[in-house]
């Protein structure tokens, strides 16, 4: 029965990578080759996941690198086709034609409450990274997955995704400092959404986003610039490569993203958690030593809170390494209202059918892959297209 | 008691449980799915529903006011003709457009942060052919000058440039010239020469940016200076706005005529018509409430027997203004209202019909079902008339909008590959109706296929804007030769104005999809003036 | 006094909303959440410590312009508004980041006494008051105008400090902190890392920068 559920929802899933990456990508080469990988790895997380909970993860991992990376490229090279270069012109921003992120949304809320005003040259409408659809975006987000999204979704996090399971060994160990840097990111949250009130711009796009160097960036021909430029550089370097690779952490994503910040506050929304069953716990801490946004601490199993910290992104690698196999999805109102035992074989199949842990990874892949499709199919025919060329 | 209610309790939760799980699966599996497919619709509901918009100080300031000067009308006072050079493309010198922002303090992101924007926008590109002046009056009073800039700055008392006055009652305080990619502010000044002629001053440079290939062109001047800054507490300010071809090495990079039309010269359209005074501008922003004021008036208000030059008029500025909106919107309304009606009482004589004839032919009985909205047996009648006539532009059209039709009715997956279907036989249908009388049935047929595809996935909302107003063209052409008028002599009836308000409301439609708002709202003016004519 | 007057003063005041949160969130709301001692007294007199010395600025801006005679039209100059913003920044960074280092020494480590004293919290709600108070929005410079200029002494006296009294609203909320603070004790940690990067982002970022290159 509970292969039958994994090949439903595989079915399912590819139905999804059909219509939105085949039909929409007009059933091109790259559409195809894209639309076949991503059913692959669905298929075989959700299989993987059937025989041994918490195993599918890698596939997490591997989508979420494949999006970054291509996301890179294809943004880079709209940005060329649009404008010539990846410097924003003042023509881009006379125009308000500057892409609008996700990572700017909690910046701009506060002054939109009070001012009415959008603090970001962007389109309002009508294009894939315009405020309007950005912001249903994150309010769909919000109330399915969560900041699931950091971890199943988000394109900058692939990078650090990558990185930090590039070493073997962990060469440095945040574990201890947990609390201090949950404390720092929401600090640094709280300073980012008033200083973009005070300022009435966005801050943190304007001087401490890392992910400038993959995306667009003000052109550094004044001091000012210049010293903008060294910030973010320097920040990509070291919290997006460096200290994930030491560490085994996203760095960036759990001390400065003040996007993941403000989807941890926003997170008691969404319809999915993850919950530390503290029967079955043995207090091994191999939980907190995998978890990359660091929360789990010494005390939340100590303390038998029963489910990570504020700041989880529902990555599942916790969940991979517990032995015991105490942690799992769990759907958000059962803190209020307990799954029930299964008394006969109806119910049982029916609760194999409702399991949360598969209906979030659906959810959190569905995301991804509509996110991503027109994006990957794009690079991958800008890379078809150059390798026809050099070969002739 | 106590088992009872335990046993409720117990129930209640399961049943509360399987409802969020089953709801939990339904947005997880269709829900999340279902909303990416309506998300443009969502966006737009969004942005609608929250009144979402820049902050102005990004984009230049809030609107103060908003210009659009005719169409077609880069002609001086109606006798000048370009260059026959190919850069000075059709409509180049040709301003649509022209608007003034309110002056912006404390903007961030932007080379500076105090500023004041004036947006033009040009028929077609490219920017590098055009010469524009702007001549402001920035306090009304009447300190300033009435020369043009060249003539303010060479003291040999020979005119050139514009060749042309200012209106006594309003001399400029600030000149804003922009040509060869460079904008450049200049203040007139009292000198202390005993001649008393007004000398200029460099004040500053401006930003420039160019969009939508050269046509529209923003200037940015920056309000750091203190002569400037008077900007700010202007309640009225009076605006000539000037634009002639470029020419780097003529005074005032002002592009003089000749005699003959050349290469690198522009002339009048008749050789008797040329005179050393008539003013070296295509186009001047008007007043179109004013005759008096017209562009036509203006430039030819010279006189060869006194010696005189023509004097320009500006238009007044009103820096608070609030933007006008609602009256458009009725409008629109009403002409969409009075052509469905016009429609479903089939007394519109100037719907496409097909110029094919032949009662009782296979076409004909094709175009009877199409009419009657029977698309289906329309559609199996047209296939019959391509199989024998493959070439028949109108038959081919009606036939692609019955496969978008058929489309419309169908799932999403068929659907997508039905409309690119039918647009394979409609611009085959276009391409072959070219020039012939069918041209006009046939792009209604895209335009209303364009019109009702979703842009989003289709992107053929600007084709489809495009494709109305060729319509219109070419119903006015075919009005025009069928009563030996011009347009401009064309007294149209009212089911003519109707058919032509309506094509022009559609591009407005189609333009305000594909996000392109000039040329939506120039669409809706003409339509507009098309209507009111003879009122 | 012209009642109609008082009410135009008023009105103005409440219109500086915008430009009162603006300023004075990013300061306050950081600063009163990261205070040792959580307690509805000290949190409204420091409040009021702040609004007081914000006061004081605005009368030196009044007597210095009177005296000066910049203002001869009701002519808003941005440029110098925007310049005389930077140092209000300088100035404001500077206190908060004395006040992180010097009154929150127990938990940085340092031990230096004369920078406990100078990073009092007392002396830092000041010195933000008088910084906060160099920022001149329009309205505000309106109301200058019209106080220094538009009457005999008296009037404009009392026109300018209605024009204050509606400004104050906005301050409200404020005194609610300890309401937050008492219960989430993690809020002060939070808000002392805030008050810290907001230092460094006056000081560096909205001061120093443009001060030299802009």
């Amino acid at each position: 029965m509970a292969t039958l559920v994994s090949i439903l929802l595989s079915v399912l899933m590819a139905a999804v990578v059909f219509f939105y990456v085949i039909v929409m990508g007009n059933f091109s080469g790259a559409a195809w080759v894209y639309g076949l990988f991503l059913i692959y790895l669905f298929a075989r997380m959700t299989f993987a996941e059937q025989h041994n909970k918490g195993s599918g993860v890698k596939y997490r991992r591997i989508f979420q690198i494949v999006f970054a990376v291509f996301f890179c490229i294809s943004f880079i090279s709209r940005l060329f086709a649009e404008r010539g270069s990846m410097a924003i012109t003042s023509g881009a921003m006379t125009n308000s034609e500057i892409p609008f992120c996700h990572i700017a949304i909690p910046q701009v809320l506060l002054p939109f409450t009070i001012t009415r005003d959008i603090i970001f040259p962007a389109r309002v409408s009508g294009h894939y990274a315009s405020i309007a659809s950005m912001l249903c975006i994150w309010l769909a987000l919000t109330f399915t997955i969560g900041r699931g999204w950091c971890s199943w979704v988000c394109f900058y996090g692939g990078w650090e995704e990558g990185f930090s399971h590039i070493g073997k060994k962990r060469r440095l160990n945040l574990l201890a400092k947990n609390k201090e840097i949950r404390e720092f990111q929401f600090g640094f949250f709280a300073f980012i959404v008033l200083a973009s009130l005070g300022a009435m711009s966005a801050v943190y796009c304007e001087w401490f986003c890392p992910f400038k160097l993959v995306t667009e960036f003000s052109p550094m021909n004044t001091i000012p610039g210049l010293i903008a430029g060294v910030i973010f550089i320097g920040l990509f370097l070291s919290l997006v490569v460096v200290l994930p690779i030491l560490t085994k952490r996203r760095t960036q994503c759990s001390t400065l993203c003040p996007f993941g910040a403000f989807a941890s506050l926003t997170d008691k929304a969404s319809l999915f958690s993850v919950t530390i069953d503290t029967q079955k716990c043995k207090g091994c801490m191999k939980c907190a030593s995998a978890c990359p946004f660091g929360a789990i601490d010494t005390d939340t199993i100590q303390l038998k809170k029963g489910r990570p910290e504020l700041t989880c992104a529902k990555c599942g690698e916790c969940i991979h390494v517990c032995s015991e196999k105490a942690i799992s999805y769990s759907f958000r109102f059962t803190a209020h209202c307990k799954k029930p035992e299964a008394k006969n074989n109806f119910e049982r199949t029916l609760q194999l059918f409702l399991e949360p842990a598969q209906l979030f990874r659906f959810a959190a892949f569905s995301f991804g892959v509509i996110m991503s499709d027109s994006f990957v199919v794009d690079s991958l025919s800008i890379i078809f297209s150059q390798i026809t060329h050099f070969s002739k | 008691m106590n088992t009872h209610i335990t046993l409720h309790r117990t129930s209640t939760n399961k049943f509360i449980y399987y409802l969020g799980a089953t709801l939990t699966l339904l947005i997880s599996v269709f829900g999340i799915s279902l909303f990416f497919y309506s998300s443009s619709f969502l966006s737009t509901l969004l942005a609608q529903s929250l009144h979402l918009h820049v902050a102005p100080s990004f984009i230049g300031g809030e609107i103060a006011q908003d210009f659009f000067d005719d169409a077609g009308d880069d002609s001086g006072s109606d006798i000048l003709v370009y260059p026959s050079n190919t850069a000075f493309k059709e409509g180049s010198l040709d301003l649509v457009r022209y608007t003034v922002h309110k002056p912006v303090f404390d903007a961030k992101w932007q080379a500076h942060p105090e500023y004041w924007q004036i947006d033009l926008e040009y028929k077609s590109g490219p920017a590098s052919v055009r010469t524009i002046m702007i001549y402001i009056d920035a306090d009304g009073d009447r300190s300033g000058s009435t020369k043009t800039l060249y003539d303010c700055s060479m003291n040999n008392g020979i005119p050139g440039a514009e060749n042309c006055m200012f209106d006594s009652a309003h001399p400029w305080d600030y000149a804003i010239q922009i040509c060869d990619d460079e904008g450049k502010v200049y203040a007139a000044q009292k000198d202390k020469s005993t001649t008393g002629t007004p000398a200029v001053q460099f004040i500053c440079n401006t930003e420039l940016s160019f969009a939508k290939n050269d046509k529209e062109v923003n200037i940015r001047i920056p309000l750091e200076n203190k002569q400037l800054q008077k900007i700010y507490t202007a309640k009225t300010t009076y605006h000539y706005v000037l634009t002639g071809g470029f020419s780097k090495w003529d005074r005032g990079t002002f592009l003089p005529l000749e005699k003959r039309r050349t290469l690198s010269r522009g002339s009048t359209k008749q050789a008797d018509q040329y005179n050393p005074l008539i003013p070296l501008i295509y186009d001047v922003l008007d007043d179109s409430s004013d005759k008096r004021f017209s562009q036509t008036a203006q430039l030819s208000s010279w006189s060869k027997d006194d010696f005189t030059r023509a004097t320009l008029h500006p238009v007044t500025v009103s820096m608070n203004e609030q933007p006008q909106t609602g009256n458009t919107d009725d409008f629109i309304a009403e002409v969409k209202k009075q052509y469905t009606a016009s429609q479903s009482s089939h007394d519109a004589p100037d719907a496409p019909q097909s110029s094919s004839s032949g009662n009782g032919s296979p076409f004909q009985r094709a175009l009877t079902a199409f009419n009657n909205g029977d698309s289906a047996a329309a559609e199996q009648l047209l296939k019959e008339v391509i199989e024998t006539e493959p070439e028949n532009a109108e038959a081919l059209a009606y036939y692609g909008s019955c496969i978008a039709m058929r489309g419309g009715k169908s799932s999403v997956i068929e659907a997508v590959k039905l409309v690119n279907d039918s647009f394979v036989y409609l611009d085959k249908a276009a391409a072959l109706a070219q020039g012939t009388p069918q041209e006009l049935t046939v792009l209604m047929n895209r335009a209303s296929v364009c019109a009702a595809v979703p842009d989003a996935v289709f992107g053929k909302a600007a084709a489809g804007a495009e494709d109305f107003l060729k319509c219109a063209s070419l119903y006015k052409t075919k009005v025009s030769q069928e009563t030996d008028t011009n347009d401009a002599e064309h007294s149209y009836t009212q089911d003519e104005k109707l058919f032509l308000a309506y094509l022009y409301v559609s591009a407005y439609d189609c333009y305000k999809t594909a996000g392109k708002e000039t040329e939506a709202l120039l669409a809706v003016k003409e339509a507009e003036r098309i209507w009111k004519q003879n009122k | 006094m012209n009642l109609k007057l008082l009410l135009e003063a008023l009105a103005l005041g409440f219109s500086t909303g915008t430009y009162c949160t603006m300023y004075c969130a990013p300061v306050l709301i950081p600063f009163l959440c990261g205070t040792e001692k959580s307690s509805y007294k000290r949190n409204a007199l420091l409040t009021g410590t702040f609004l007081g010395s914000r006061l004081i600025m605005y009368f030196i801006l009044g007597a210095v312009f009177s005296a000066l005679g910049l203002l001869v039209t009701e002519f808003f100059d941005p440029v110098l508004a925007r310049r005389l913003s930077v140092y209000a920044y300088i100035l404001c960074g500077a206190a908060l980041l004395l006040n992180s280092f010097g009154a929150h020494s127990a938990h940085t480590g340092c031990n230096c006494v004369p920078l406990k004293r100078i990073g009092n919290d007392w002396v830092t709600a000041a010195l933000a008051g008088l910084a906060v108070g160099l920022h001149l929005c329009p309205p505000l410079w309106t109301a200058l105008v019209r106080s220094v200029f538009g009457g005999n002494g008296a009037s404009g006296f009392f026109y300018f400090i209605f024009f204050y009294i509606g400004t104050l609203p906005f301050f409200l909320p404020l005194f609610g902190i300890p309401f937050i603070t008492k219960r989430i004790a993690v809020v002060k940690q939070i808000a002392r890392i805030t008050q810290m990067l907001t230092g460094i982002y006056f000081v560096v970022f909205v001061g120093l920068i443009p001060l030299f290159f802009y």
